[in-house]
Parts: structure tokens; C-alpha cells; sequence
């Protein structure tokens, strides 16, 4: 634990940020830790006295439209040479921007509190977005034909969800 | 007697009612001269619910370490019921499993056994939260599986879809097959070897009561003595602003901060007197009579209680029990509480505090400005409060009242059902 000199927390979205640095924190007490989060999301005061360097950004978004906007966050990312750089989700941008961070353990603190191991490099984070996403689609297959065309034999059963069997999702 | 604690999500601190529930329960039993042993595997690759520190409880325990890509229900059975085994109990009770409780139930089911339930584990499979499009949700598992299925691949399809499944509740889902017809089976057959099911309110009981041999509500409760630096509100030094406080999981919408903020909204229009704190990291608001507090351990919560003058439970699901509406009343604080499961049997309505209807904000502020405005009624509240708390909800009162008649019960019960017809 006490090799950890610098640690990155990601920001993006949504809530949870202090418990994490809190863990964080916890963990590594002697590490260094930034947040690195939008402009727009101004810290509140636990988080704040939690983090030891603020990296502030311009953009909330990176789409692959704006590579530039990507260019310019791993380029201030690796600047920082973290040894963990932490994420709040697992989605598949997150783990490409945590690939390119040049940290050693890249990992992902997701809200349920498990911590995910990240790719390290671009291809395996590639490979891992396509096996997650293909794993995904392939489970959700299998169950959502397990659910509707393999019931409990149940004779007084009757509900609106019932009868109509689970729906596929709306793209 | 020789008691086997079982535990999937124990962790100390606590991150929620349910560990602090056991914990309790097993100090209060060993108290009273039982022989008590916890069984909880801990996850290294979790950052939240990391396990404990064996050596910081009060009463043994094991730990095995099980990275949670490698936990599998029957792997995780078998773990437990060798090292039960290896202990060898009169009774197990089982604590939180979620969906893994009816393999952990197989696997020691040689055992007279307790099973506990903290939330609607038993009733619903889609999140245990027994709440679909905005009201109770009438349908449970042991009667309409089938719905249930349904309603749960409805609610989970998209996570499974996006995530690949790697959340861990998903994961935990797929992973007992929870979805599959044989889970039913499953199920119900293992509610039927429990000797004791317990719950926290009447209507867990009457959901429950055909589907398995006994089923009961043991209340939780506060150890009295964590608060016995409490500090009455005439005692306390003025303050220019009274506080209202919302501890717990206070992230989880269905806890109701939302509530409370439009309450707050409503109040800060004509009046700057109060503060409202919450022990959430979100600050939804932004304006000073807000302040998130962030997650506190118990001894640091026990503090805000001090600090506080009312205290606010504003839950919109039918909380099954409403721990923070017990530890307000202990603290000598009035708790305004929805009129919901648990939090409904605990507050007496001006008594102890107020009840308002789920999702009423505009009510909740009505409360809050009779209260803002009337130190010696909340004095009244807050003293009856700490009276019925140390009567009724001290942990090992509970413990003494509820457990013996239990314990024997079950042990009779579990050896007639384990030596057979």
C-alpha cells in the first residue's frame, strides 16, 4: 500500500466522490491525491478538504468528434505520473481514459463499491470493451429467454407483467 | 448453546442497518452467556464493504478472503458450511445473503436454523425494495415467481446489457441463477427448512407466514450506552441556527433527501433560522442552509445527534424497520418520520415527533416550521423520545425479551425437522 506516492480520482458524474477519496485516503494515507474533474462541478467542502490538488477542466465530455479534447486530459493525466488513477464507472470511455492515464494500477471504484482492475494499455482496453460489451449482450439473451419462455408453473398467476412476459429494452 | 452467526455483507463500521443489526445481536447473546461465533467472508477487491478487523470485534469471528470474481453461491456454501462444520453450533442464524441465502440455507440446513430478514429478500428478487411505480408493489416472490422474473429482467435488463454483468449486485443475480425457474424451487424449499424466519414489521410477517413453519418481527434496537452522553436540547448552548438532520444511506433516493430538500426549499423562502445536514457526500442545493456532512462511522454520528435539534426520516419505500428514527429518539431529538413500514411503529405522532404521508414535502415543512418555532415542544418530543427509547429499543432489552423464547423454540424445532418424520 505505501508504494502509492500519487493517486488520480476521474470525475465525471454523478455522486459518491467523497466516499471514495475518503477510502482513498484511508488506503493510502500518505499518497498525494488530485481530482481531476469538470469545471462546471465545483467541490463541496468534504470533498475539497479531502483532495490535496484540484486538475480543473474545461469539458464534462470527450466525444470522438473532439480528439483534441482527449489529447489535452492525457496529456495533463500522464503529466501527473500517478501510480493509481481511479474511475467512478466502468464505461467504455472511462476505461479508455483511464488506459491512456500511464498509471500503474488503473482501476475502477464503482458505486456498489467493487473495484475493478483497468486495462493498462489501449488494445486491452479495446479487447475488454468488446468482451464486455459482447458478454453483456450474449447474458442478456440467454436470460431474457430463460424468463419469458421457461416459467414457474404457477396456475393462479396472473399480473399485466405476466401475461406480456419481460419486454426488450427501447433502443 | 453453542450459535453460528452466517453473514455475507458483514462489515464493521457499518455501511448500513443490517451489519449494525447483527453486531448487536451477537453481542447481546454472547452477553447473556451464549457461546457465539460469526462466519462472514470478506472481498478483497471491494472498497466500501471491505470486511473487518476480526481482532476489533468483541466476540470471535473467521474471515475467509474471497476475491469476488471468484464467489460463486455454491463455492461460497461450501466454504461456510466446512467451517460451521468445523465449529460445530446447536443453532446457525443466518444474517444478510441476499440472493445467495437459499444455497447458504441448503448447505446448513443440519443445523436448527434462523434466518433473518432486513429487508424484502423474501418477498422480492427484483431489488428487495418491494416498490414498483411508486407504491408497494402488491405481487411476491413465493406466490407470482413468475412476475417477479419478469419484473426483475425489466428492471436489471439494460445493467446487464451495458455492464457485461460486472456490477456486483447483477453479477450476484446471474450468479444464483435468481432469474431460472430451479431458483424457485430453490427458494421456497429453503424458507421451509428455516425454523425461524425473522423480519422487521407486521406486514413482512403476513407476506411470509404460509411459506415457511414460524415467522416473527424482532424490532432492532440502539445500545443505550453509546448515547448516554446525550445531551438534552434545554442543556444545550443556543445556536443561531437549528439544525435538522438526516443520517443513513441518505444517496439512495428512495430514503427520501429529495423530500426533505423541497421541505427546506420551502422553509428557506420566509426563514433563515435552520440548517439542514445530511450525511451524504451530494450537496443537491447549493445554498448555506445545506450541508452534506459526508458518510460518518457510528461514534461520529452519535456526535451529529448531539449537534442536532430535530431529526428527519422522510423514507418514501416502506422502510422495513427505520434504525435513525431509534438512534434520534435516543439522542433526545424529535424524529419527523413518513408514515411508513417501521418508521410508523416507532415515532409516536406528537409524542416523540411527527409522521407525515410518504412524499409530502409541502407536510414535512409544515412540521418543521411548528418545530422551528416551538423550542419547548421540542424539548417535550425529544425527552419522551429518549424515555420510550431507553424502555424499549435498548439492544440487549430486546435481546433479553425476544431471543430465549426463540432460541429454544427453534433448537426443538430444528432437531425434529433434522431427525425427520
Amino acid at each position: 500500500m505505501s508504494e502509492v506516492k500519487k493517486a488520480g480520482v476521474f470525475y465525471s458524474d454523478g455522486s459518491g466522490l467523497a466516499a471514495r477519496l475518503q477510502e482513498l485516503r484511508r488506503r493510502h494515507p500518505e499518497a498525494h491525491v488530485t481530482v481531476i474533474t469538470p469545471q462546471h462541478h465545483s467541490l463541496n467542502e468534504l470533498e475539497a478538504s479531502l483532495a490535496d490538488a484540484v486538475l480543473e477542466q474545461p469539458h464534462a465530455h470527450y466525444p470522438i468528434r473532439e480528439p483534441g479534447r482527449l489529447r489535452d486530459l492525457v496529456r495533463q493525466i500522464r503529466a501527473e505520473r500517478f501510480d493509481v488513477f481511479v474511475t467512478m464507472y466502468p464505461s467504455p470511455r472511462l476505461r479508455l481514459i483511464a488506459s491512456m492515464s500511464g498509471a500503474r494500477r488503473p482501476q475502477c471504484w464503482t458505486y456498489e463499491s467493487r473495484i475493478i482492475p483497468l486495462a493498462r494499455t489501449l488494445p486491452g482496453a479495446v479487447l475488454a470493451i468488446a468482451g464486455r460489451a459482447l458478454k453483456g449482450r450474449l447474458s442478456y439473451l440467454y436470460w431474457w429467454c430463460r424468463v419469458r419462455f421457461h416459467r414457474v408453473p404457477m396456475p393462479g398467476e396472473v399480473d399485466k407483467l405476466d401475461r406480456t412476459g419481460p419486454r426488450l429494452p427501447r433502443r | 448453546m453453542r450459535i453460528a452467526f452466517v453473514d455475507l455483507l458483514f462489515a464493521w463500521p457499518p455501511p448500513g442497518g443490517a451489519q449494525a443489526d447483527l453486531y448487536y445481536t451477537i453481542n447481546g447473546l454472547q452477553n447473556q452467556g451464549h457461546d457465539v461465533h460469526l462466519f462472514a467472508p470478506s472481498y478483497p477487491d471491494t472498497w466500501r464493504h471491505g470486511g473487518f478487523d476480526p481482532g476489533a470485534l468483541p466476540f470471535p469471528s473467521t474471515s475467509p478472503s474471497i476475491p469476488w470474481d471468484a464467489v460463486t453461491p455454491n463455492r461460497l456454501a461450501k466454504t461456510l458450511r466446512t467451517q460451521v462444520d468445523a465449529w460445530a453450533p446447536d443453532v446457525v442464524f443466518l444474517g444478510f445473503a441476499r440472493y445467495f441465502k437459499p444455497y447458504i440455507i441448503e448447505a446448513l440446513a443440519h443445523y436448527p436454523l434462523i434466518s433473518r430478514y432486513y429487508m424484502y429478500e423474501h418477498i422480492c428478487i427484483r431489488d428487495f425494495y418491494l416498490y414498483r411505480e411508486w407504491q408497494t408493489c402488491p405481487n411476491d416472490f413465493p406466490r407470482t415467481p413468475n412476475v417477479c422474473r419478469s419484473c426483475a429482467m425489466e428492471c436489471w435488463g439494460g445493467e446487464i446489457v451495458r455492464t457485461g454483468p460486472q456490477t456486483p449486485y447483477i453479477a450476484e443475480l446471474l450468479r444464483a441463477g435468481a432469474l431460472s425457474p430451479g431458483y424457485h424451487r430453490l427458494f421456497m424449499g429453503a424458507l421451509r427448512k428455516c425454523d425461524a424466519v425473522i423480519v422487521n414489521n407486521p406486514m413482512a410477517v403476513a407476506r411470509i407466514e404460509d411459506y415457511c413453519p414460524y415467522a416473527c418481527v424482532v424490532p432492532g434496537g440502539v445500545m443505550m450506552e453509546d448515547y448516554a452522553g446525550w445531551l438534552p436540547l434545554e442543556e444545550r448552548p443556543d445556536r443561531e441556527r437549528t439544525v435538522i438532520l438526516m443520517t443513513g444511506r441518505t444517496d439512495r433516493p428512495l430514503k427520501g433527501m429529495d423530500v426533505l430538500v423541497w421541505a427546506g426549499k420551502a422553509l428557506s423562502r420566509f426563514r433563515s433560522d435552520f440548517e439542514i445536514w445530511v450525511t451524504g457526500d451530494e450537496d443537491p442545493v447549493g445554498e448555506p442552509w445545506f450541508k452534506a456532512c459526508g458518510w460518518r462511522n457510528h461514534s461520529e454520528v452519535v456526535e451529529l445527534y448531539r449537534e442536532a435539534d430535530l431529526v428527519v426520516a422522510p423514507s418514501i419505500w416502506q422502510e422495513p424497520y427505520g434504525l435513525v428514527a431509534v438512534e434520534g429518539m435516543a439522542a433526545g431529538r424529535p424524529v419527523l418520520a413518513s408514515r411508513v413500514g417501521g418508521l410508523q411503529t416507532i415515532v409516536r405522532h406528537g409524542e416523540t415527533g411527527c409522521l407525515f404521508e410518504a412524499e409530502a414535502s409541502a407536510e414535512l415543512a409544515l412540521y418543521l416550521e411548528r418545530l422551528l418555532d416551538d423550542p419547548a415542544e421540542r424539548q417535550r418530543m425529544g425527552r419522551r423520545g429518549r424515555e420510550i427509547a431507553e424502555a424499549e429499543y435498548d439492544w440487549q432489552q430486546i435481546i433479553d425479551d425476544h431471543y430465549p423464547p426463540l432460541l429454544e423454540r427453534v433448537a426443538a424445532d430444528g432437531a425434529a425437522r433434522i431427525a425427520g418424520p
